[in-house]
């Protein structure tokens, strides 16, 4: 007589039934954050201002495939405008920004360049307050028809409220986003 | 038998969940608004990128940017031209007025009008931080609308989703707006000066 031992095989386990549905589901979870989590990145990349890049030696930047030099700011010398002296604005103080660029000729174009004063505010160049005076539009390329120079300098004028002061001029070129150069004022 | 009831109470529970939260959910339209900050006449209106502070109103059947009496540049209306002084001071950074209108009793929205150059609104001024800015906005209105409007003005041009937005009801009384169309002058839209 055949002895008959144990009862039927023994019920797998939940996490042994499930496994493969386990095994499936952390490759999903982490699908299902990589989109959003790479669409707040590239939106990242693709802000300007986000990541600065402060001066270095000699007070010179490297920014993308060219460097850049604040020479100086000071309060604006406007020349006169058919014989008369320009007004500005009651309660503002024009500004001139002067930089040094070692770039290409199409390294920085399309670049926006601000004036920052000590609380933070950020000032556009090409104020509608200097319409109609003798001020050159601010850029960061050569002039239209200059001779191409490894080296070449641009002004860019400003208005701020009288009686502040400026700290750092930034230089912001879209394709280079999120760097953007900032230098501080000596 | 047990256990396949329990999951099927289970799918029922999480649908019925899931319908909750989903009809509690506010549309698109809803959460994505502007931030809308409202005010009254004459005193600012703080959105955080910007102060606004409406100064006055006046209206007129005919609107032009010139004095000349040459000038073949006057619009004119059927209903009435509504002209908002604004006072506006950027904040932090440079920035323009993209865009400015008008909500009525009925929630119609009349944008600034563009049958004449703009010259606060639709990005046609930078205001620079801390330098405040006073110019007029023209807005083309039914006359039956014109004494029940709120001035919305806004940074972003067109896209206003989930933009800051001040709000200002202007104070407009149905005999001011008889004295508008009765009227025959022309109004002209002041330039947009620094004040103090």
């Amino acid at each position: 007589m055949t002895e008959v031992t144990g009862g039927p095989p023994a019920e797998p386990g939940w996490l042994r039934r499930n496994r493969w549905g386990l095994i499936a589901l952390v490759p999903a979870l982490a699908a299902g954050l990589v989109v959003p989590a790479k669409n707040a990145y590239d939106t990242y990349q693709g802000t300007p201002g986000g990541r600065q890049i402060s001066t270095g030696s000699g007070g010179w930047v490297s920014y993308g495939a060219g460097r850049i030099r604040l020479v100086e700011v000071t309060q604006a010398k406007l020349k006169p405008v058919f014989g008369r002296p320009p007004t500005v604005p009651p309660g503002t103080t024009p500004w001139r920004a002067k930089l040094l660029f070692r770039a290409g000729a199409e390294a920085y174009l399309g670049c926006k360049i601000e004036l920052e004063d000590t609380r933070g505010r950020r000032y556009a160049a090409n104020p509608n307050e200097l319409n109609g005076a003798r001020v050159s539009y601010a850029g960061c390329t050569l002039d239209y028809g200059a001779t191409p120079a490894p080296e070449y300098e641009t002004e860019a004028y400003f208005v701020m409220p009288a009686g502040t002061r400026p700290a750092a001029v930034r230089i912001i070129v879209r394709v280079l986003a999120p760097r953007y150069a900032r230098l501080t004022v000596g | 038998v047990t256990p396949r009831l329990g999951a099927a109470a289970l799918i029922v529970a999480a649908l019925a969940v899931g319908t909750v939260i989903e009809s509690g959910t506010p549309d698109t339209d809803t959460a994505e608004r502007p931030f809308i900050t409202r005010g009254t006449m004459g005193k600012p209106v703080d959105v955080h990128t910007f102060d606004a502070t409406v100064l006055g109103v006046r209206g007129a059947t005919k609107i032009s940017r010139s004095q000349r009496p040459t000038d073949k540049g006057a619009r004119d209306t059927g209903g009435v031209w509504v002209l908002v002084r604004v006072r506006v001071v950027a904040t932090q950074t440079t920035m323009s007025v993209g865009w400015a209108g008008v909500v009525d009793r009925r929630g119609r929205t009349f944008h600034a009008t563009t049958r004449i150059d703009q010259p606060l609104v639709a990005s046609h001024r930078q205001l620079q931080p801390g330098i405040p800015v006073v110019g007029e906005v023209a807005f083309e209105v039914p006359r039956d609308a014109a004494d029940s409007l709120t001035l919305q003005i806004a940074e972003k041009p067109l896209d206003r989703r989930m933009s800051a937005m001040a709000e200002v009801p202007l104070r407009i009384t149905k005999a001011a707006v008889d004295g508008w169309v009765a009227d025959a002058g022309t109004a002209v839209l002041t330039e947009p000066e620094v004040t103090r």
